[in-house]
């Protein structure tokens, strides 16, 4: 089993990367964590699922990183994305972190699948708290919904709280060939996201060699 | 008696018409347009089917030398070719006879036997320089050091301000010119502008034999469009340099338009029409070249660059309504390298123009654009751009071209003692090696890695110091080459749309700086080990990880910028010819895969032979943070008082690159790009957004589409790093998700 990351200033990553325009408003540098716990057959960043991969980086180096395109966000209404690998893994970090651009009047966004907060869960701050925390310090939340045909009561803990604030909240999802990802149940999913802005669909590719999709999929 | 100098651009400033609004204004060509495009399609196509170029074997190039030449005088409103035939090429012998001879052997041509005689005994450019050059110059030239030289061909880089014919007249600059002639004692400048005023009569000849009269001021847009044509073209009948640019014409011609509109004698139809026709003719040029020529500038490339746009000094935006039409060529045209649309940019530019120019960059990729802001307070606002990126003051400055200086080979030869690590042989004589002689590898064939690793403050100290000994070098070759270039093949119906008292600059450049400003990175922070063969350095083993340019990081990049101020530094220390001021550029246009040929391994893991980025961009695949991080890097080489001959960065992308919104979005952000990169104090960028044909093949030729930038949502990509088949698969959703 992985070690939660109760760390806030160190953290691990992945890439940094100073242009996107595909993960969010504007002109956005991109942060992405390693560490993912899901395994999602199709996915295109293997290379991010190790908790041991990467580069340890404290907070004001990542921050040294993201304010150097601070005029580029500013001419495009843009920001920084934090995204991997799944960001909630290191729950305490990414707080840091998104707390240090708000403090910079940085614009957030979190590309998460809602999934590994709860891996964060310890006696200094709930999992719950912890989720609310970094809900209310982020900008906009991109989605990627793994399991739309889930009934919220069901869903881990960030997406239930992410369903009562009102935060922007852009959905994303795989086209999945199976019903579970049928457009009309994500509508429905969507609807419990006040925030809802945008359901953006992503079609299926598998990258790395052949993978059947029917592991992955729970009925 | 008029004063031209300075007149054109108090006559803009005086007079012109910002325009702030956008694009909806422009209209489709005319029909006379679009049948006189169709003709000139045939044309182009008979030149590729005809395989080689076609060339008039007879006569020599010359402003009066060819008569009249027509496409199709029914549907020509702007008239004048370079010969008597469409497309058909000169024989130019004045900067080199071999160059031409070779020409000819290369496409199985035979000059005329009468042409032949004339040549024979003329002495031309080439041969005197050659006569001139030092052993020591042609071992540089010919092993690579120096290269693309202008001393087998037209140097180019010489703007004249045509816009004074139309604003004058060719009798009054003859009158002016004899007139700075009476106050002149030295004697070959009483030769220079004796020749000047000659070429002002050949060119009022010239327009005479097309019917025409620019002997006096023009007076409609169409005088205005005819006359500076005719003062181009005489420039392309007299000399073939490398690049022929057009100026800044744009913003002056809008005054005669706008004048025509009010008096409704022109209608915005017609406007059009007239800037169609003067760039369809530009798109005509055509010389005569070598394949070795055709190889290091790639394209049959002219650089009939036109700046348009920019700010006046005084805040107005320069921009008019014929900045517009001239970038509408490009939609009533369709999309061509030629003319060479530079946009100058400046934050303060309308927005609606940045929009404007951002989507034509994203459905042509034919704009370049350069940073208006950095140059402004340097040239002022009515200044042109040379080739790619050399800015002058236009009829107040010119360059004496100087191509570039491969700095990695002087990095290898400091380390090999002035032995070129290709072939062998000494270039440079005197210099100490690095690695001991006595090695065991000495006299052997067989490649021995040494066990001991460069030491990184030696290599670095004998390489400044054969810097300061090369950059002497190539002031010396650049001044027998524009010595004798004045003697044998002096522009004079380029200078006689000059200042009489002209201001020289001297234009160096620099190939290869990524390379160089890595392999010191790599000798500092990792262990790079010599490989020996007989008694040279062939090759590099790196150990360890080392800083590499083009991520924004200052252990690297604060050495590119080290290089380029003592390579400026140490380029001024020798006097220039004229007086000269020294400027540099950081440069290679399509020429770096040629550099890379000749150019061995280098310390920073670089193969042999393998290509070097274009211009001031890190070499592929060394982008570890995107292309935001690269720009930054470009960005810290310093453009004032050092590299004020231009910087050139390439970027390229794929349109899903930019986002899924929508069209005027997807503007919006390339224009917030090019602001945030001109922020930093970058001065040059060059877009290109690529389809998905080319995408493929910018994946077999990654020197060619440096930065390349493929971007998928929520993908951590090192498309460097995935399999041939992974880039595929990226690429197909690229081009997937802008479908969506």
């Amino acid at each position: 089993m992985l070690s939660s990351n109760h760390a806030l200033d160190t953290g691990r990553i992945h890439t940094l990367e100073s242009f996107s325009a595909v993960d969010g408003p504007g002109i956005r540098a991109m942060v992405f964590l390693q560490g993912c716990h899901l395994g999602c057959p199709y996915c295109h960043n293997k290379d991010t699922w190790s908790h041991t991969g990467g580069t340890e980086m404290t907070v004001t180096a990542v921050m040294d990183f993201i304010e150097g395109y601070r005029s580029f966000f500013e001419l495009s209404g843009g920001g920084v994305t934090f995204s991997g690998g799944e960001p909630l893994l290191q729950g305490p970090f990414l707080l840091s972190l998104l707390k240090a651009c708000r403090e910079k009047g940085i614009h957030t966004a979190l590309e998460t699948s809602g999934h590994g907060i709860e891996l964060c869960d310890d006696a200094k701050i709930s999992a719950k708290a912890l989720a609310k925390e970094i809900i209310e310090q982020v900008d906009l939340v991109i989605l990627d919904v793994k399991r739309p045909g889930q009934p919220l009561e069901a869903a881990p803990v960030f997406i239930r709280q992410l369903a009562k604030s009102h935060q922007p909240v852009w959905l994303r999802y795989v086209e999945l060939p199976s019903p579970l990802t049928a457009p009309e149940r994500v509508a429905t999913f969507g609807k419990s996201f006040s925030g809802l802005e945008r359901i953006e669909p992503l079609a299926y590719h598998e990258l790395l060699g052949t993978c059947s999709c029917a592991t992955f999929i729970e009925v | 008696m008029i004063k031209s100098s300075g007149a054109v651009r108090a006559f803009i400033q005086g007079i012109y018409q910002p325009y702030t609004g956008g694009g909806d204004f422009l209209v489709p060509p005319t029909e006379r347009t679009v049948r006189l495009l169709a003709k000139v399609e045939a044309l182009l196509k008979a030149e590729r089917q005809l395989g080689r170029p076609w060339v008039d074997l007879e006569r020599i190039s010359g402003i009066m030398s060819f008569p009249a030449g027509y496409i199709d005088p029914e549907l020509e409103l702007i008239v004048g070719l370079q010969t008597d035939q469409p497309l058909k090429r000169m024989m130019n012998p004045y900067g080199g006879l071999r160059m031409v001879e070779d020409a000819l052997s290369a496409y199985g041509y035979e000059m005329a036997s009468q042409a032949r005689d004339q040549m024979r005994y003329l002495r031309t450019h080439n041969a005197a320089v050659f006569s001139a050059y030092t052993d020591e110059m042609r071992r540089a030239r010919s092993s690579g050091l120096l290269s693309g030289l202008p001393d087998a061909y037209g140097r180019g880089r010489i703007i004249g301000d045509y816009r004074r014919v139309a604003l004058f007249g060719v009798d009054a600059l003859m009158a002016e010119k004899a007139e700075d002639l009476k106050r002149l004692a030295a004697p070959i400048r009483r030769e220079q502008v004796a020749r000047q005023i000659e070429a002002l009569q050949q060119l009022k000849a010239m327009a005479a034999l097309y019917g025409k009269d620019i002997s006096k001021p023009a007076t409609t847009a169409l005088e205005a469009v005819q006359s500076v044509y005719f003062a181009y073209l005489a420039g392309v009948k007299e000399n073939n340099g490398a690049a022929m640019s057009l100026g800044r014409v744009a913003t002056f011609l809008d005054i005669y338009i706008e004048a025509d509109l009010a008096k409704g004698t022109l209608t915005e139809s017609g406007a059009q029409e007239l800037i169609d026709q003067l760039v369809i003719k530009l798109r005509l040029v055509r010389h005569l070249r070598t394949p070795e020529y055709d190889a290091l500038f790639a394209g049959d490339p002219n650089w009939v660059t036109e700046a348009l746009g920019g700010m006046g000094v005084d805040g107005r935006t320069l921009v008019t309504k014929t900045t517009y039409r001239f970038l509408h060529t490009l939609t009533t045209l369709g999309a061509s390298p030629e003319p060479n649309m530079t946009v100058l940019w400046s934050k303060a530019l309308p927005e609606p123009f940045k929009h404007y120019c951002a989507g034509l960059s994203i459905t042509t990729s034919a704009l370049q654009f350069e940073n208006d802001d950095l140059m402004r307070p340097h040239y002022g606002d009515d200044y042109g751009i040379a080739c790619c990126v050399s800015a002058m003051k236009l009829g107040e400055q010119m360059q004496f071209f100087g191509a570039r200086c491969n700095l990695p080979k002087v990095l290898l030869y400091a380390i090999n003692g002035g032995v070129d690590e290709v072939s062998g042989h000494c270039v440079l004589e005197g210099v100490p090696r690095i690695v001991p002689e006595d090695s065991p590898a000495s006299g052997s064939e067989v490649a021995f890695v040494s066990p001991v690793a460069l030491d990184d403050q030696q290599v670095a100290a004998a390489f400044f110091s054969l810097m300061e000994r090369v950059a002497r070098l190539y002031v010396e070759t650049m001044n027998t080459i524009h010595t004798m270039h004045d003697r044998y093949a002096y522009e004079a119906s380029l200078m006689a749309l000059h200042d009489t008292q002209v201001s020289p600059l001297m234009a160096f450049g620099i190939a290869g700086l990524s390379i160089v400003a890595d392999s010191l990175s790599a000798l500092r922070y990792a262990k790079v080990y010599p490989v020996l063969k007989g008694d040279r350095v062939v090759d590099y083993v790196v150990e360890g990880e080392f800083p590499k340019y083009g991520n924004d990081d200052a252990r690297v990049d604060d050495l590119a910028v080290e290089v380029v101020q003592r390579f400026s530094e140490a380029l001024k220390r020798t006097p220039a010819y004229q007086g000269a001021r020294h400027t540099l550029s950081v440069l290679t246009i399509t020429s770096n895969v040629v550099y890379g040929k000749k150019t061995g391994a280098t310390p920073d893991g670089r193969k042999a032979f393998q290509a070097f980025a274009p211009g001031a961009n890190p070499l592929h695949g060394r982008e570890d943070r995107g292309p935001l991080a690269s720009m930054k890097s470009v960005a810290k080489i310093p453009y004032h008082g050092c590299a004020e001959d231009g910087i050139s960065y390439t970027f390229s992308l794929v349109p899903s690159a930019l986002g899924k919104g929508s069209e005027s979005e997807r503007q919006r952000l390339l224009a917030a790009l090019i602001d945030g990169y001109f922020l930093q104090g970058g001065h040059h960028i060059n877009v290109n957004i690529l389809d998905q044909g080319i995408l493929l093949e910018a994946m077999d030729n990654p020197e060619a589409y440096p930065n390349l930038t493929i971007r998928v949502s929520g993908y951590a990509v090192h498309f460097n790093k995935l399999t041939r088949e992974q880039q595929l698969e990226v690429i197909s959703r690229c081009y997937h998700q802008t479908m969506l």
